[in-house]
């Protein structure tokens, strides 16, 4: 589920669909140890930043310094009542190894003295796109869901009452789809496809957010 | 309680951390203060150089703390976020602006004294301006029957040559479900110390801490200490992370964790990272029993093995 707006204006989203498995690999997940699904660069602000002031157009080294500072307000207290002086600019060294961090882990790639993107990060209009098609994909899911409903519970009713079957049904079913879609080359067909991207929640800022809903 | 209508029983819980009630309330002691109960803003009173603005919410209160530039004071800002019911959630969003050359200690607490069901949550925003001394302390009380769940966040920005030390303290009463997640962004030549304390004292206690600190200044320096202890059944988990990301910068991750009693587990997660070739970061931790020597010790002196246990968890928790 989605949060909903209240504490983040991005999200980033991972998964590694792991088909073939090294002896390394996690035993609970059956994903790389060494790998998470969000890479720990994400831990930090500055590198989320930095990425989220790529989305609109590539940038110079310039460009991103001069885009990474801010001037934090008041959530309640207005101008009038007090002006408040408060601000803060990473520095140029500090940028320079995040952008060095965010490129060997393959999120950003330098052409021609302009770092740009190397995972999608959607608007929420191209979200809304995409979210048609997420129904379609649903509505066909929960009607297959429906059909095979006694059925399942005629031959799997006694595993179902232990767990529920359905969350794991749909796991090994999104595994199977991957499978099959490689096969129809509608995926790439390499093993172990990893997929990061980043999804806007909110293009409001958080304190306009506050002012707009309280 | 002069005038102002506070319940008692979330202020009483104070004197187990051996603060005195008396400075939380309106009109007794120095400093500014502010009272939250649920979501009714029940005492604000203001001092020169301090700015206390609160609205409420359905659920909880948005708040504005803001120490103006040059601002030194000594008497603590007091601010008292409770809830004297047993189920509900209250959601809090503070923004705490210190802005350049100010020194304030901010004393909070968390108190629900009556908790069975009930959620606190906190998106809370701190920022410290340049040349600051800044110290905050956070008590809280979750009541007798690990009945809360508590899950704060907070993002906090310490500016050039300032000071900042964040002590947190969970270890009266029985914590339920905690889980709370810091960020601290250090800017050139400032210094981080945060100091976590918590205990876990039954099987429904989880206490997992996530304390990072982001080194992005040159020469910022940083220390977290985090001390924990598991009791009968209990669970806690500290993730300590420091990363060094500017030219010259220190950091280090220091974590001890006692547990007690079958079925309790303590976990460390200390996670360091290097960026800058010029950082340097490191990390410490030991979990499970005090040394036998300590033990004996006590045990000389006359105190059973539980006794000169407790005396030993009660030194690490007050430890600097």
């Amino acid at each position: 589920m989605k949060e909903n707006t209240k504490y983040q204006n991005y999200r980033f989203v991972g998964r590694i669909n792991v088909d073939e498995i090294h002896p390394w690999f996690d035993f609970a997940t059956a994903k790389p140890w060494d790998d998470p699904e969000i890479p720990w660069i994400l831990d930090n602000k500055v590198r989320r930043e930095i990425l989220i002031v790529l989305t609109d157009n590539p940038k110079t080294f310039q460009e991103i310094y001069e885009h990474l500072n801010f001037y934090p307000k008041p959530l309640l207290i207005t101008k009038e009542e007090h002006n408040c002086q408060i601000s803060y600019q990473w520095t140029r060294e500090t940028i320079e190894n995040h952008l060095m961090n965010l490129e060997w882990y393959n999120l950003i790639i330098l052409n021609n003295e302009k770092y740009e993107l190397n995972i999608p990060i959607f608007s929420t209009e191209e979200l809304e796109k995409l979210e048609s098609y997420i129904i379609k994909f649903t509505e066909n899911w929960i009607k297959i869901i429906k059909d095979l409903k006694n059925e399942i519970q005629e031959k799997l009713g006694e595993i179902n009452s232990k767990t529920p079957l359905y969350g794991i049904l749909i796991e090994e079913a999104v595994e199977k789809l991957y499978e099959i879609l490689k096969k129809e080359n509608l995926l790439p067909n390499k093993t172990n496809i990893k997929a990061l991207w980043a999804e806007q929640l909110r293009k409001i800022k958080f304190e306009e957010w506050v002012a707009k809903n309280f | 309680m002069s005038g102002v209508e506070y319940p008692k029983e979330i202020l009483e819980s104070l004197e187990d951390y051996n603060i005195d009630i008396r400075d939380f309330i309106p009109g007794h002691g120095k400093g500014a203060k502010l009272l939250l109960d649920f979501n009714k803003i029940s005492g604000v009173e203001q001092v020169d150089g301090v700015i206390l603005k609160g609205r409420e919410i359905e659920n909880g209160i948005v708040a504005d703390i803001v120490i103006k530039e040059g601002t030194k004071i000594e008497e603590p800002v007091h601010l008292c976020f409770g809830v004297n019911k047993e189920t509900g959630v209250q959601e809090i969003f503070p923004r705490i602006i210190a802005e350049d050359n100010t020194e304030v200690i901010i004393q909070a607490h968390c108190s629900f004294p009556k908790a069975n069901g009930l959620i606190h949550k906190m998106f809370g925003h701190f920022y410290i301006g340049k040349n600051c001394n800044f110290t905050y302390r956070e008590t809280h009380y979750h009541g007798e029957n690990s009945g809360a769940l508590v899950a704060p966040v907070a993002y906090m920005y310490v500016g050039e040559n300032s000071i900042f030390e964040n002590n947190f303290n969970l270890t009266r009463g029985t914590p339920g479900k905690v889980k709370i997640m810091i960020d601290i962004y250090a800017m050139k030549n400032s210094v981080i110390k945060s100091n976590i304390r918590a205990f876990g004292k039954c099987k429904k206690d989880s206490v997992r801490i996530r304390d990072s600190v982001f080194l992005e200044g040159e020469n910022a320096r940083s220390v977290i200490k985090m001390k924990a202890a598991a009791r009968d059944g209990g669970e806690v988990l500290m993730y300590g992370i420091t990363e060094g990301n500017a030219p010259n910068c220190n950091g280090h991750v220091e974590c001890n964790e006692i547990v007690l009693g079958k079925g309790s587990i303590c976990r460390a997660r200390p996670f360091i990272r290097a960026i800058d070739p010029t950082s340097s970061v490191s990390h410490e931790a030991s979990l499970g029993r005090f040394p036998q020597k300590w033990l004996d010790e006590l045990k000389a002196k006359g105190l059973t093995e539980e006794e000169a246990t407790q005396v030993l968890i009660e030194a690490m928790l007050q430890e600097e």
